[in-house]
C-alpha cells in the first residue's frame, strides 16, 4: 500500500492529466483508449522528455490506430529484464541458447537480419518464419537442432508449422520450451505442438505496453503477485470459461506516462476499489451470450478446414459488443477468409447462435507486424471500418 | 579483486556491444544510459558473466536497478565468488 500511496502522489505532482488526481482510487477517472489517445502528452510525466521514451504500440484491434504509450528506457529495460528473469524460474537447467523468431521482410527483421550471437556457449538467435514452403521451415528446425536452442520465442502459428513440418518428415528436435507470445493458446494446439516437439508450452499475455508481462505455464505453480502484498493464486475468467493459472506476474509502477486507472479492454482483476489489468484482451475472445470462446472455433478450424493458416496469414476473430451479433474474421488471402467465415457461420449455427452474423475483410496485403508481440496486424479499407471503438 | 573482476567485465562488455569501442567503462558506467545496452545485452552480458566466472547469477539480483551499473554487476560477482 505504501508503493501505490508513494506512486500516486508522484502521479499528482508530475503528471498535468493528473493534478487533482483524488486520493482515493475508486474516485480516480478510468481512461478509455479513446482519452488515452487524446491526451497522450497531458499523461507523460514532466520528468520526462517524450522525445527521449520509447514509444511503443498496443496491437490495435485491426481496424484502428493501435494507441501508443511511452515508456523511459529504463522502464522498458527493466520490464523486459523482469521477463528474463521469470524465464529462469521456469527450469532447473540454466538454458542458455534461445531462438527468436520475426518475421523477415518487417522492421524487426531488417534490424536484426539473421545476426547469432554465439559466444561463451550461450545463443541468443534470430529465426525468420515467414517462409514459402516446408523445406525451409525444416532447415530451420535443423538449424535449431544444430545450435542446441532449447528456448524458443514466437507466435504460436508458427509453433505449429514446426510440429506439422515435424510430423510431415519424421524430424525429431530437442526443444524444453516454446514460449507463444502474445496470444492465447487454445488447448488443442498446446497439446498438439506439445506432444510432437516434446516441449512445455509457455504463454506470454501481451499486457507488458501497460504493467508488465504475464505468464501461465504447465509447469509450475508459483502465486501471483501483482503488487507488493496482493498476491493471487488462481485467475478464472468466467466469461470464457477457462481458468488462467498458474500466472507469474511482472510488475512495475511505469513513471513516464503513469496511466492509474484505465480499461483498455483487457481482463480486469478488481480488489477492492482497485482495479488491475493484467492485458488478456477482450478481442482474443469471442463474447457471446453463450460464451462461445475463439478456442472453440479454433478447436473446429483445425479439424474442419482443409488449408492451414501460415504464420503470415494469421486469422483475427472479433467480436463487437455494441453491436452484438458481428464477427469479423480477417486474413491475407480472401479466399481463404471466406471459406473460414463460412466455416465459422455453420459452427455458430450448429450451436444455436442463429443471432450471430459473420462479416469477413481481406486485408489487401496491408498486413503489418506489431514490433513489440510479433502478432500480424490488418489495415483494412477505410470503408470497412466501423465507426464505433471494438475493444 | 573487484579491479580484476571490472577489467573482466569490461572486456564482456565490449564483446557484446563492440559499438562501445575505447569509451571507458568503469564502475560507475550505466549500461543503459551510457552505453546504449538493451535488455537482451543485458541478459547476454549476465550469461557472459556466468560463463566466465563459473557463477550463478542469483535471480533475485537480475534486476535492472541492479544490473544496470557496472560496478553492481563487479559487486554481485564478488559477492558470489566469496561466499
Amino acid at each position: 500500500m505504501k508503493h501505490i500511496t508513494e506512486y500516486l502522489s508522484y502521479v499528482r505532482k508530475n503528471v498535468p492529466f493528473y493534478k487533482d488526481l483524488p486520493s482515493s482510487l475508486d474516485k480516480v477517472e478510468i481512461l478509455y483508449k479513446r482519452a488515452i489517445r487524446n491526451n497522450t502528452e497531458k499523461l507523460i510525466s514532466n520528468d520526462y522528455n517524450i522525445q527521449q521514451l520509447v514509444e511503443e504500440q498496443t496491437n490495435g484491434t485491426t481496424d484502428h490506430i493501435p494507441l501508443k504509450v511511452y515508456k523511459s528506457k529504463y522502464e522498458r529495460g527493466r520490464l523486459d529484464l523482469q521477463l528474463w528473469a521469470k524465464r529462469r524460474t521456469f527450469t532447473q537447467n540454466n538454458i542458455r541458447r534461445f531462438g527468436i523468431s520475426y518475421y523477415s521482410n518487417d522492421f524487426l527483421g531488417k534490424t536484426l537480419r539473421e545476426k547469432e550471437i554465439i559466444k561463451h556457449d550461450f545463443a541468443f538467435v534470430y529465426i525468420p518464419m515467414n517462409h514459402s514452403n516446408d523445406i525451409e521451415y525444416l532447415n530451420d528446425l535443423k538449424r535449431i537442432s544444430k545450435l542446441g536452442i532449447q528456448w524458443l520465442i514466437g507466435p504460436i502459428s508458427l509453433f505449429k508449422k514446426y510440429a506439422d513440418v515435424c510430423m510431415k518428415y519424421r524430424f525429431k528436435v530437442n526443444i524444453e520450451f516454446c514460449e507463444c507470445v502474445s496470444e492465447y493458446v487454445p488447448d488443442v494446439y498446446r497439446k498438439y505442438i506439445r506432444d510432437i516437439l516434446g516441449c512445455n508450452l509457455l504463454t506470454q499475455y501481451s499486457c507488458h505496453e501497460f504493467w508488465g508481462i504475464a505468464y501461465s505455464s504447465s509447469v509450475n505453480s508459483p502465486s501471483l503477485e501483482l503488487f507488493p502484498n496482493v498476491k493471487c493464486l488462481a485467475l478464472k475468467d468466467k466469461r470464457f470459461e477457462r481458468e488462467l493459472s498458474p500466472t507469474i506476474f511482472t510488475s512495475t509502477f511505469l513513471k513516464a506516462m503513469p496511466l492509474v486507472n484505465y480499461d483498455v479492454g483487457d481482463l480486469i482483476v478488481q480488489d477492492g476499489s482497485t482495479i488491475y489489468n493484467y492485458g488478456y484482451r477482450q478481442s482474443d475472445g469471442i463474447y457471446l451470450s453463450k460464451f462461445v470462446h475463439c478456442s472453440v472455433i479454433d478447436n473446429a478450424f483445425i479439424e474442419s478446414l482443409d488449408f492451414e493458416f501460415l504464420p503470415l496469414e494469421q486469422y483475427q476473430i472479433i467480436y463487437s459488443q455494441s453491436k452484438n451479433s458481428v464477427i469479423i474474421i480477417s486474413t491475407l488471402n480472401e479466399s481463404k477468409t471466406r471459406k473460414a467465415a463460412q466455416m465459422l457461420q455453420e459452427i455458430l449455427k450448429s450451436n444455436g447462435e442463429y443471432g450471430v452474423s459473420v462479416d469477413y475483410k481481406a486485408s489487401q496485403r496491408k498486413f503489418y507486424r506489431d514490433r513489440l508481440t510479433g502478432k500480424m496486424r490488418a489495415i483494412i479499407n477505410a470503408r470497412h471500418l466501423n465507426t464505433h471503438e471494438i475493444w | 579483486m573487484k579491479t580484476e573482476i571490472l577489467k573482466r567485465v569490461c572486456v564482456l562488455c565490449k564483446e557484446i556491444c563492440p559499438g562501445i569501442g575505447t569509451y571507458p567503462i568503469k564502475s560507475g558506467t550505466y549500461l543503459i544510459d551510457d552505453l546504449s545496452f538493451d535488455s537482451l545485452m543485458v541478459m547476454q552480458l549476465i550469461l557472459a558473466v556466468e560463463k566466465e566466472f563459473g557463477i550463478s547469477f542469483p535471480n533475485e539480483k537480475l534486476k535492472l536497478s541492479v544490473v544496470s551499473r557496472v560496478g553492481n554487476i563487479v559487486d554481485v560477482i564478488y559477492d558470489t565468488l566469496n561466499k
